[in-house]
């Protein structure tokens, strides 16, 4: 017999080899010492294989970690664990929302107006009504912005990776310079303005003064903004007090605690206060105004269109055309080119007002109308229903509804792919039944609130800024992520009654196309959407503090 | 309740074996983290199948390899992970066979760890089955779904990249 080759004599020193070749391989290597010595050399080399195998002296220590800290056991749980945690946690947030509510909103409130600090009672009532309102509406603006990115991202690539394809098939340069074309005019035209703009900011007054002229369109911000002077271009003001008293020749858009319009304004004016005074005023075009308290007094003239939202309206000057309010109490006693549209709860039409076109008046009945014997209507006056824009119109019905919730559900299916690829662990998350479910929901619910209040608090030193951002971020992403591990469990705990292997594709698919519909149900929506948000966030917190705890034991 | 606490118990002494077993089939800390909890959700759910006639450890190291190769399966994209028969039986040397024992300084088993977690994952495998686990070229050919043969040629094709291995640390080592 010639020598056998390296694979036969492989198979024989690993006892393997085939037993039809065992008595001829036996005879063979008992008489040739060349092929005796090569399975000596294997047996001797599957013996250093096997010893390094069995000691792994270099990881060691990760090992011997894993050994003082395993981690708990998570039994695989079924719908009816899920469904039980889902209850525990609604009662928790609910419960959370009723002591807030009854017991420490209303203790902590008066406790802070008593010791008579004027701002701390608004800070605490805005901290404390935004509480609030997380509770009631959970996530829903967050999730639908997050959606957004996220769908906006997804669109993005694709059209990306058309274009790529597009190109490598067939040079089509055009196509791509096409798409750009209005992202450059868009660069162009910023560029532009920005060239045409000036800036003025302080921490207390700042000022056009009298005399002066502004030939650009002007940012100014500060404590109190006083405009004695004159600005060609638009101007825009942000802070406490904003005062204009002397010419604005292009738009005007204020954002103050209060705003007085004194001067002349000649383009539009936008804005929004606490309270907006236009006094003895000209205004060349349209006034748009939102705050609680809005006047513009009998010296003063709009050319154009009002339209106003607020507490209380009060308008005694010329308005050029139409008014429209929407407010708890209007009082008219001006005098208006066209029609008046108020929607409110009262409406007053004093001594002197006088309507030159039709009163179109939204409100309850017809005793929410005073007419004073001087207050004249040209035209007719008109009780209306609601209108129908301001009926909620029923998005069930709408095709663009259901494409929106198409695109969320494949987003987040890619989103939920790419987070299982980066993080394995995160697929076999699941929502565990008794004291585990709870746990989970507390973590959740505790996590939500935990980052936005450290990160606020951090946010207050300068070198915590952009922590905070980065804070924020997360938490963001942390809230979308905590549906997609609910809709992977809820998708894993269908398909796995099923006998056949989990494909986590399909799984993603199936659970996130329920949570979708789940979170879109009418009236508990929201609620669910919240829980599951909870949920998923608790899981994930709880899973990224045990691989911590793991590493650093 | 009695089966969840029975299988408790079991998860507690047999959580670093699975571990060690993963973790050696994987070659990675972290997937060898979430593969031993799945290899025990799935035992969980099948506890009810188990043989209490068989020893438990056989059982449950029957999960991990196939959760494991698996695994390797799906991120290799691939369901023939393990190569084309062929193609690595014509790559053997056909005069010298690899020896290790002259490469390693004696005792030094680190050394020859290294150079097996630095195997591909198509050679790991079976050596992590054949000489960790020392199950037969038969039952490894079953579960990577191969031919005995194949599983020989892969292991001596593993010796072969280990000596090279070994032997880049030995020139290294004398540089």
């Amino acid at each position: 017999m010639s020598h056998p080759d390296n694979l036969s004599l492989a198979l024989y020193a690993d006892a393997a080899a085939p037993a039809e070749e065992l008595a001829d391989l036996e005879q063979h290597i008992g008489s040739c010492t060349l092929c005796s010595g090569k399975v000596e050399r294997l047996q001797t080399d599957t013996q250093l294989i096997r010893s390094a195998l069995l000691s792994e002296p270099q990881t060691q220590s990760a090992e011997q970690n894993t050994a003082s800290v395993i981690p708990k056991f998570k039994r695989p749980a079924g719908l009816r664990e899920f469904a039980l945690a889902n209850l525990v946690t609604a009662l928790i947030i609910w419960l959370a929302g009723f002591l807030w509510k009854t017991l420490f909103g209303e203790l902590v409130v008066n406790g802070m107006a008593w010791v008579a600090s004027i701002f701390a009672p608004d800070a605490y009532g805005l901290a404390s009504a935004a509480f609030l309102n997380y509770i009631e509406q959970g996530t829903t603006m967050l999730d639908a912005y997050m959606g957004l990115i996220i769908v906006g991202v997804v669109a993005l690539t694709a059209t990306a990776l058309a274009l790529r394809y597009i190109r490598a098939r067939d040079n089509i340069n055009m196509v791509f310079c096409a798409l750009m074309a209005p992202f450059v005019l868009m660069s162009v035209s910023y560029s532009e303005s920005a060239a045409a703009l000036e800036t003025r900011k302080g921490t207390d007054v700042v000022t056009v003064a009298e005399g002066e002229t502004v030939n650009d369109t002007l940012l100014m911000g500060g404590d109190t903004i006083l405009v004695n002077g004159k600005v060609t271009g638009d101007l825009f003001a942000a802070g406490q007090r904003v005062e204009i008293d002397g010419v604005v020749e292009g738009n005007l858009i204020a954002f103050a605690e209060t705003v007085e319009i004194r001067g002349s304004v000649s383009g539009t004016v936008v804005s929004a206060a606490s309270s907006v005074d236009v006094e003895s005023a000209a205004l060349g075009s349209d006034l748009w105004a939102a705050g609680e308290n809005l006047a513009i007094d009998n010296a003063s003239t709009v050319k154009r269109n009002v339209t106003m939202a607020g507490n209380r309206l009060v308008i005694a000057g010329s308005v050029g055309k139409g008014l429209t309010t929407a407010s708890e109490i209007v009082e008219f006693s001006g005098t208006l080119g066209e029609d008046l549209n108020a929607f409110g709860a009262e409406v007053r039409l004093l001594d002197g007002a006088k309507i030159s076109g039709d009163a179109r008046l939204r409100v309850e009945n017809e005793q929410s109308l005073q007419q004073e014997a001087g207050a004249v209507v040209d035209g007719e006056l008109v009780f209306l229903d609601l209108p129908k824009g301001q009926e909620p119109s029923n998005r069930y019905l709408s095709a663009k509804f259901y494409l929106w919730q198409l695109a969320r559900i494949l987003s987040a299916v890619l989103v939920g792919l790419a987070l299982i690829w980066l993080v394995p662990g995160f697929r076999t998350l699941a929502v565990e039944g008794g004291m585990e479910g709870l746990k989970a929901g507390l973590v959740g619910f505790l996590s939500l609130f935990a980052i936005p209040l450290a990160a606020g608090l951090v946010a207050f030193t300068l070198i915590g800024i952009p922590l905070s951002v980065v804070a924020m971020m997360g938490w963001i992403i942390l809230m979308y992520l905590g549906k997609i591990v609910v809709g992977l469990f809820i998708g894993r705990s269908i398909l796995d009654r099923t006998d056949r292997e989990t494909n986590t594709a399909l799984a993603l698919l199936l659970g996130i196309t329920i949570v979708i519909v789940v979170v879109n149900l009418p009236w508990l929506g929201g609620l669910l959407g919240f829980v599951f948000t909870v949920l998923g966030t608790g899981l994930i917190v709880q899973r990224l503090y045990e691989s911590y705890s793991m590493r650093e034991a | 309740m009695a089966r969840h606490t029975a299988f408790e118990i079991l998860y507690r002494d047999y959580y670093h074996r699975v571990f060690g077993l993963c973790r050696r089939l994987l070659g990675s800390y972290e997937l060898a983290e979430d593969a031993t909890q799945e290899t025990f959700m799935r035992a969980y759910k099948n506890f009810g199948k188990f043989d209490v006639e068989q020893p438990f450890w056989q059982w449950i190291a029957s999960i991990a390899n196939n959760y494991c190769i698996d695994l390797l399966r799906k991120r290799s994209r691939s369901a023939a992970l393990f190569g084309d028969e062929t193609a690595e039986y014509d790559a053997l040397p056909s005069e010298d066979l690899p020896v290790l024992t002259e490469m390693v300084v004696a005792e030094d088993a680190s050394q020859v760890h290294a150079a097996i977690e630095s195997l591909a994952d198509k050679y790991r495998v079976p050596v992590v089955l054949a000489y960790f686990q020392q199950e037969s070229y038969s039952t490894i050919a079953e579960r990577l779904d191969t031919s005995t043969n194949h599983v020989g040629v892969l292991l001596l094709r593993a010796r072969q990249h280990l000596k090279t291995a070994l032997g880049r640390d030995a020139s290294e080592a004398t540089r």
